[in-house]
């Protein structure tokens, strides 16, 4: 059935943009963690009481400015948020594979996925 | 604690954690929240912060190789994942209202009964004898490989398997793990998905669950890169490591001596927070 073989192609595609995500993802949080652990002025920060990490650390522009200035956290955050968003690339292109095969019921399904992910990284 | 000495101590607990819980199939989230903070003394919201972003990735990480292989069913995952990601971002909202001592009761009662899900017997149940009708009507009966040839399965119990799959996202959201437990109990026993194929695309939708609740976490101040940077390359390789060299050797032992570690962990989660020290 060209169902099946389409939504076989699908799958390997998602399965590979995911798996090229994470390894980006972890090289850039491993640089981070490089410089953070080659900075000897770093100390632990104290995480038994919880005050929130520091304002630009939590939120995607501030994040870039940091990794831009090639600060060690703000690196290891940037890492973070490329994972964060590797889901996200893979229902987006599964939104685009269903669209093509105008699969309607399974584009809107994708469409409502995409949106609860985006309103989640945009929204507070 | 000087900061290399504690990310070595994390990054090999946490190796420990990917390894142990891909093996298991219980995930490396059950280990790695007690972990930091039970025996770092680590605030919960920072555990479940590093833990989110583990999950996305060992999910993430193992999805390529378990989708090569032909089991993943698309369909089943998009159309479920309506259902996740939408309760996860209820968790996550949930999660700013609670103590942190209730969300540790919480974590304690759910990691509890996945340890005892996990001793349970698998029955490989090779789908339903009939699909319902809204399994038809949605497409959701597929195929999957055994032995060399495509072997058709059908899918029944939509309706209560997707509000089964919210629970599995409320809990995601609320506790920063990928509840894959949950999330195969309901394909598996009620949407009758054979066990390939629910184990494999239970695993492709943890990533897109947590990535909803992963946002908002970011934005609260969860996330802590000094913390997260140890945990989450940690649990990668571990899992990695599991799913590439142990994953045939899911000895009847280990799963169980798994099962007691992860039961007594949940005990001193109940008992800290419900004495609250969290």
């Amino acid at each position: 059935m060209p169902d099946k073989a389409a939504d076989h192609r699908l799958e390997q595609t998602l399965g590979r943009v995911l798996q090229i995500g994470v390894f980006t993802s972890a090289a850039v949080v491993g640089l981070g963690g490089v410089l953070l652990l080659a900075s000897r002025a770093y100390v632990t920060p104290l995480l038994t009481s919880f005050t929130g990490v520091r304002a630009p650390l939590r939120s995607v522009p501030g994040i870039l400015r940091g990794a831009a200035a090639f600060q060690p956290e703000a690196l290891v955050q940037l890492g973070l948020v490329l994972l964060i968003a590797t889901p996200l690339l893979r229902v987006v292109l599964s939104l685009f594979g269903f669209i093509r095969r105008r699969d309607w019921i399974y584009t809107t399904a994708s469409l409502i996925v995409t949106g609860v992910l985006v309103a989640g990284l945009i929204g507070r | 604690m000087p900061y290399p000495l504690f990310c070595l101590i994390l990054a090999c607990g946490s190796i420990l954690a990917g390894l142990l819980g891909s093996m298991t199939g219980l995930g490396g989230g059950v280990i790695i929240i007690p972990l930091l903070t039970l025996v770092f003394g680590v605030d919960i919201r920072y555990a479940i912060g590093a833990s989110l972003v583990s999950v996305i990735a060992t999910s993430s990480g193992a999805a390529a190789a378990y989708v090569r292989e032909g089991f993943t069913n698309i369909r089943v995952g998009i159309f479920l994942e309506v259902a996740t990601t939408l309760a996860a971002v209820g968790g996550a909202a949930l999660a700013g209202l609670l103590s942190p001592s209730i969300i540790a009761v919480v974590f304690g009662a759910v990691i509890f009964f996945s340890a005892i899900q996990s001793l349970q017997a698998q029955h490989d149940i090779s789908g339903a004898d009939r699909p319902d009708s809204l399994s038809v009507r949605l497409r959701l009966n597929g195929e999957y490989p055994i032995a060399g040839k495509m072997q058709p399965y059908n899918v029944t119990g939509v309706v209560p398997g997707f509000l089964l799959m919210a629970g599995a996202g409320l809990i995601s959201g609320l506790l920063g793990i990928g509840s894959g437990v949950v999330k195969v109990l309901a394909m598996d026993r009620i949407m009758r998905i054979p066990f390939k194929v629910s184990t494999t695309t239970s695993n492709f939708m943890i990533g897109v669950t947590a990535c909803a609740s992963a946002g908002i976490y970011l934005g609260r101040g969860y996330i802590e890169p000094a913390l997260a940077m140890p945990v989450m390359l940690g649990v990668l390789a571990g899992s990695l490591l599991g799913a590439r060299y142990l994953a045939r050797a899911r000895t009847v032992v280990l799963r169980r001596v798994f099962a007691a570690v992860v039961i007594l962990l949940a005990a001193e989660m109940i008992f800290n927070g419900l004495m609250g020290r969290f």
